[in-house]
């Protein structure tokens, strides 16, 4: 299985634990390991929300993250993106 | 004469009562922390929306009918989804809450509701838990009085 981390900035609606998800792509992992997220995570159009930061075994995903593969092992991690200087 | 002020504030709602000599005092803070972008209370104070613009996460509405002991977030207006709207950067997205108002006594429960990009929500009858857009492209204003 797949392991999802949150962002705690999300423990009011996501668990601030490591979950399990089916492997697949990034969208249907965070929505399977807790579906409560989805307004939070997601826009009205169902894009990802612009300052939302997806990581996948270490690696940022900048474009089409929803749709990006998962093996088995993956590790993803939603966190918000900081901006600033 | 009123005796409960909302302030509605980048760090949270602020609540304040007034004293029978002291003027005013803050009674407590709901969401510590959280942009709160509108807030609307009924004339008995039982019950309270506020708006929320969470920033990384969005627009959120929340509703109290105990006079802020408890809280529920309820579905936030948004607009319908487009077609290939999750690939179009242009496709509309509500980005706050601007402006609520009571629809009237003849019509208990219903509301109105502005928001950022300009448009227009009605909730008839259930008191917030459903919205209904009623107009987009509103000239490009961000805050609205519904009267």
């Amino acid at each position: 299985m797949a392991k999802v981390i949150f962002t705690s900035h999300l423990k009011s609606v996501a668990p601030d634990v490591a979950v399990d998800a089916p492997g697949g792509s990034v969208g249907a992992a965070i929505f399977a390991a807790h579906p409560a997220v989805r307004g939070y995570v997601l826009d009205d159009q169902g894009r990802l929300r612009l300052h939302i930061a997806v990581f996948v075994d270490g690696v940022h995903v900048r474009r089409d993250a929803l749709d990006h593969p998962l093996r088995s092992d993956s590790e993803l991690y939603i966190m918000q993106a900081l901006s600033g200087g | 004469m009123a005796n409960r002020l909302y302030v509605a504030s980048r760090k949270g709602l602020l609540i304040y009562e007034r004293g029978a000599k002291a003027g005013w005092r803050h009674a407590t803070t709901a969401f510590r922390g959280s942009p709160v972008t509108m807030v609307l209370a009924s004339r008995d104070n039982r019950t309270i929306f506020a708006g929320l613009n969470l920033g990384h996460f969005g627009t959120k509405l929340h509703r109290t009918t105990d006079d802020g002991a408890s809280w529920t977030e309820l579905p936030a207006p948004s607009f319908p989804k487009v077609e290939g709207g999750d690939k179009d950067a242009k496709a509309p997205a509500v980005s706050a809450i601007w402006s609520m108002e009571w629809a009237g006594k003849d019509k208990p429960g219903a509301l109105w509701l502005g928001t950022a990009p300009a448009a227009l929500f009605h909730s008839s009858d259930n008191g917030g838990d459903a919205w209904t857009l009623l107009s987009a492209n509103l000239p490009p204003v961000n805050a609205v009085r519904l009267v």
